[in-house]
């Protein structure tokens, strides 16, 4: 690199860095450091060392050998994070790559289009979703109105991931857009020229080249849906947890900021651990 | 071709800006609240006779003539231009507030809070810049323990004398050195008369035996909070409300595991609403809940049950670095007015600790509560049981966490 | 213009072709193809705007409970425009939302290409960091900065000898920090994917036609990675204006918004008012969108 490179670089990282260096690594220091100290009871923490959080996090129920409830809401958490970013993508790959194909001024109408309801409260839309599945609501009025048998399915599972998926769609759909819209198609016709059939150019062209809006989509799903706590609160009736419920529960009610910290430092170093193994099967193909 | 691009870019900043010219339009052009609507409950004058009788024993520098011009805007030099007070949400009827900027000259604001948890973080974090609060009773304790609430000098709040007794010195400010009653309520059962033909759910059986639940499968809901849900199963089980005993706890875990299956789920933000559109025909709630519910439909009815209820009380409090707090005390004078305590209490639904404002209380909020069975006698008082809080009652959460797991 | 033009004729023209892929390709495989494309569009939308219907419908609803419909209104329109409180709320959501979407847009932007176009020592490091914001949970975030601004403004307080009503203290500039802080890695998530693969071959190209860094970046790259960086502030203003946990924490006196208000009336009722204003809001993004697609497709003409 050239001294004018450098330079070029620091101007174009350092303001981000020194912003999220300040207002954000450095506070999130302070969640391990809670981590590490004794409850107050009213709140907030006493500044003396103590391991009680973890010793907590990783004590097992008193008759199972592993298993307590805090694992058993993190491994729902985490599949329930799954599904919905399965489903979003099924939903969000075909729907990114329609816009993607339209001409230029449509394109970013429909993009527009798709976020314009998540400028709507998140607690409005979560809510509206509950007129429409109650059991009174406005599907089985209609089913009904049809004379078809009414479905329970509001405080069900399937409510929770409908208002899981609808409520992460538009994460998935924009970074997806972002790179299927710069896609280059004369690979396609070179792949196509070449004798390759419609499933080999998806699955060795189309999608590699996609891949990195694949990622970025699945990460800005999965990781708030882990976080999550209003929709299983509205559309489950509250009847069971995700992670996002245990925190809020340990910096309200519980008043227990140790604990509330030590379980986001174990469910961060989790996830970080996940995205540092996908950037090392990520640069190895790069040097490829 | 390319500048369509940043056509795209543009319009989300002119649509933001379209959006905040029209919003400032809408604020310019919004006149301050008219009083008027709530202007019968001012009428009766005996009230503010005795009111006007009660400051006897204020020490104040104002003029007389002043005094008496003003006497609810205590020494107006003494004023600040602004109040900011952080409260629950509809929980100040904006007209309080509107009438005191009249009155007395000073801009309140008021921020809102959805629980005491929130509250209590932002106020423990120091330089919040909030003048007054709203703390519940625990909450009162744990604030004053750890020093973040000012002395009130009750010099300046000669309304006091309208407070009823038995709302004053509790067990978790017994000298009221730092906070002076606001409202209160109870936590009982909510039901819709019509599926109950037999009479009313009356015991807490209708909640935690599996059968009678059963019979009203995915129809009944719980409070979504650990300690009125554990401590209702406590009860149940004939315990106490506060039992921190592991074994206990265990239990009654069992009981709310047993119970899940029939319910419709737990609800503590919104079960006013669904008990009015009968989602729900059963729900363990909050008595100014139940009391907005009937007020949308009048099947819905409130009692005690027979194992008993809990009680608890909000408070008006200033934090110990408020930066105004004269002025803060003289709102409170001004909220504890007889007048201002009937708009209040006709507002929340709520219990007012305010006696003299009793007599200026609406008929219609009369009628609803006590035709509704919300109103607390003797008899009703002996079955409630305050929420407590020290360092054992953790264990609430983790039988909570329990309960959710599953 | 003069580079782009020069540049179409340069060896990666091809490239340009990716805002009108080829259809001629077709086959019956490929129009099965696109008639499930336009179904499964078809479904998102109705899908995405489904609750967004109710919710307009019940702002007209007579009931203040939105469960029961009782009759046609417009009242809640007029009550909207007299209840301060929500007007205050929704002006200071505008504002926070607008100001951290340019801040972390151009930040975010910056930070991306300088990721991708350059290798340096600790590369991977802050590629690591970058992804914190995403990850940390939002109340772990917003305890933490309470705690944070809490001591910042009460060394600035007492170093600059600030009391009484001069004090500084949090309020909507503290949560513009608070949402810069977490949009800049949204961000710069986003836009590098539009710059990964990107066909260097045209920079190069403008660069060899005789165009400065500054010209080429301006010309050929920006407008290539437009997409991706319209995609980034549409997340950005997105999260910044539904984020209520982060900005709870870190705003202070009179600084309510719009989550703040919304989430403090579950209790009672989240009251058809909050539907009046979020239809009007409604209505204004989707005619400033059509409106700017009518102005577009005039000066194209």
């Amino acid at each position: 690199m050239t001294k004018r490179q450098i330079g070029f670089l620091g101007i174009l990282l350092s303001p981000g860095a020194l912003w999220i260096l300040l207002f954000f690594l450095i506070p999130s220091l302070l969640i391990v450091v809670y981590s590490f100290l004794d409850r107050q009871t009213g709140g907030g923490v006493l500044w003396s060392f103590s391991t009680d959080a973890y010793v907590k996090l990783f004590t097992p129920n008193p008759n199972s050998p592993i298993i307590n409830d805090f694992v058993i809401i993190f491994l729902r958490s985490f599949w329930w994070a799954l599904l919905t970013t399965i489903i979003c993508l099924i939903l969000g790959y075909p729907l990114a790559f329609f816009i993607a194909q339209q001409s230029t001024a449509v394109k970013s109408m429909l993009i527009f289009l798709v976020m314009i309801p998540f400028w709507t409260n998140f607690l409005v839309r979560t809510y509206a979703w509950k007129f429409i599945l109650n059991n009174n609501g406005l599907l089985n009025t209609l089913l009904h109105g049809l004379g078809l048998p009414r479905i329970p399915i509001i405080n069900t599972p399937t409510a929770v991931l409908i208002g899981l998926v609808y409520g992460s769609l538009p994460f998935m759909v924009l970074p997806l857009y972002a790179s299927i819209e710069k896609f280059d198609y004369t690979l396609v016709e070179a792949a196509q020229d070449l004798g390759a059939n419609y499933f080999k150019v998806f699955s060795k062209i189309f999608l590699p080249l996609t891949m990195p809006g694949v990622v970025a989509g699945s990460v800005l799903v999965f990781i708030p849906v882990v976080g999550q706590y209003v929709v299983p609160t509205i559309l489950g009736g509250g009847k069971v947890a995700m992670l996002g419920n245990i925190l809020a529960q340990q910096f309200g009610s519980a008043m227990n900021w140790p604990f509330g910290s030590a379980i986001a430092v174990i469910f961060m170093i989790l996830l970080m651990f996940g995205i540092l193994i996908y950037f090392y099967f990520e640069r190895e193909e790069e040097t490829v | 071709m390319k500048n369509q691009k940043f056509n795209a870019l543009f319009s989300v900043m002119a649509l933001a800006a379209i959006a905040l010219l029209l919003a400032a339009c809408g604020g310019a052009a919004t006149p301050a609240p008219a009083p008027a609507e709530k202007e019968e409950a001012a009428a009766p004058a005996p009230a503010e006779k005795e009111e006007a009788a009660a400051p006897a024993e204020k020490e104040e520098a104002a003029p007389a003539e002043e005094a008496a011009m003003s006497d609810r805007c205590g020494d107006k030099s003494k004023l600040s231009s602004e109040l900011n007070i952080f409260n629950w949400a509809d929980y100040m009827d904006p007209d309080i507030m509107a009438r005191f900027e009249e009155e007395c000259g000073v801009k309140v604001t008021e921020d809102i809070y959805s629980s005491n948890e929130e509250m209590m973080a932002k106020i423990q974090a120091g330089n919040a810049g909030y003048d007054m609060i709203v703390p519940s009773d625990y909450a009162v304790q744990i604030l004053a323990d750890g020093g973040f609430l000012a002395e009130i000098d009750k010099a300046n709040i000669p309304n006091i004398s309208n407070l009823n007794p038995d709302n004053m010195g509790m067990y978790f400010d017994p000298e009221n050195k730092y906070s002076l009653p606001f409202q209160w309520g109870t936590t009982g059962l909510a039901y819709n008369e019509t599926a109950f033909p037999d009479g009313p759910p009356d015991s807490l059986a209708y909640i935690f035996d599996p059968e009678k639940v059963c019979e009203h499968s995915g129809f009944v809901s719980m409070l979504d909070d650990e300690r009125e849900s554990i401590g209702a199963a406590m009860l149940y089980l004939g315990y106490d409300f506060n039992d921190t005993d592991p074994d206990h706890q265990a239990e009654a875990r069992d009981v709310l595991l047993k119970q899940k299956d029939c319910l419709a789920g737990y609800n503590s933000d919104n079960f006013n609403q669904t008990l009015a559109s009968e989602e729900v025909v059963l729900a363990h709630a909050w008595s100014g809940g139940a009391a907005l519910a009937r007020d949308e439909n009048e099947n819905i009815k409130y009692l005690i049950p027979k194992e008993g209820g809990s009680i608890w009380q909000d408070n008006m409090a200033i934090p110990a670095d408020a930066p105004h707090k004269y002025t803060a005390e003289v709102f409170m004078n001004y909220v504890l007015d007889p007048e201002m305590g009937a708009v209040l209490t006709n507002y929340t639904y709520y219990f007012t600790p305010n006696t003299a404002s009793e007599p200026l209380l609406d008929e219609y909020y009369h009628n609803l509560l006590k035709e509704g069975g919300m109103m607390v006698d003797d008899e009703i008082y002996k079955r409630l049981h305050w929420i407590k809080r020290d360092d054992k009652t953790i264990i609430f959460s983790d039988t909570w966490t329990a309960v959710k797991a599953q | 213009m003069a580079v782009q033009q020069q540049v179409q004729r340069g060896p990666a023209a091809r490239a340009q072709s990716q805002t009108h892929p080829p259809r001629k390709a077709g086959s019956r495989l490929l129009t099965w193809g696109n008639r499930l494309l336009w179904a499964n569009m078809i479904f998102s939308f109705v899908f995405l705007y489904l609750p967004i219907v109710v919710l307009v419908a019940f702002s007209f609803n007579d009931s203040r409970l939105a469960a029961r419909w009782s009759g046609f209104t417009l009242k809640w329109y007029g009550l909207m425009f007299t209840s301060e409180a929500v007007l205050t709320a929704f002006w200071n959501s505008l504002v926070v939302a607008v100001v951290s979407t340019v801040i972390s847009t151009i930040l975010g932007t910056m930070t991306a290409i300088g990721m991708e176009r350059f290798r340096f020592p600790f590369r991977k490091t802050y590629d690591g960091i970058l992804y914190l914001p995403v990850i940390v949970p939002d109340i772990v975030m917003g305890v933490s900065l309470l705690a944070f601004f809490a001591l910042a403004l009460d060394v600035i307080n007492s170093s600059f000898n600030l009391t009484g009503d001069s004090t500084l203290r949090a309020g909507l500039g503290t949560v513009i920090i608070a949402h810069v802080a977490f949009n800049i890695s949204f961000v710069a998530i986003v836009v590098r994917t539009s710059l990964r693969d990107f066909n260097k071959a045209l920079e190069e190209a403008a660069m060899d036609l005789g165009a400065n860094e500054w010209t080429t970046f301006r010309r050929v790259t920006l407008p290539l990675i437009m997409p991706g960086i319209l995609g980034g502030a549409l997340l950005a203003f997105t999260l910044s204006l539904d984020d209520f946990v982060i900005t709870f924490f870190t705003t202070g006196p009179g600084a309510t918004t719009l989550p703040i208000e919304v989430f403090g009336r579950i209790r009672r009722a989240i009251g058809p008012d909050i539907n009046a204003i979020s239809t009007v809001m409604l209505v204004m993004s989707i005619g400033l969108v059509v409106l700017s697609q009518i102005l577009q497709r005039r000066s194209s003409n």
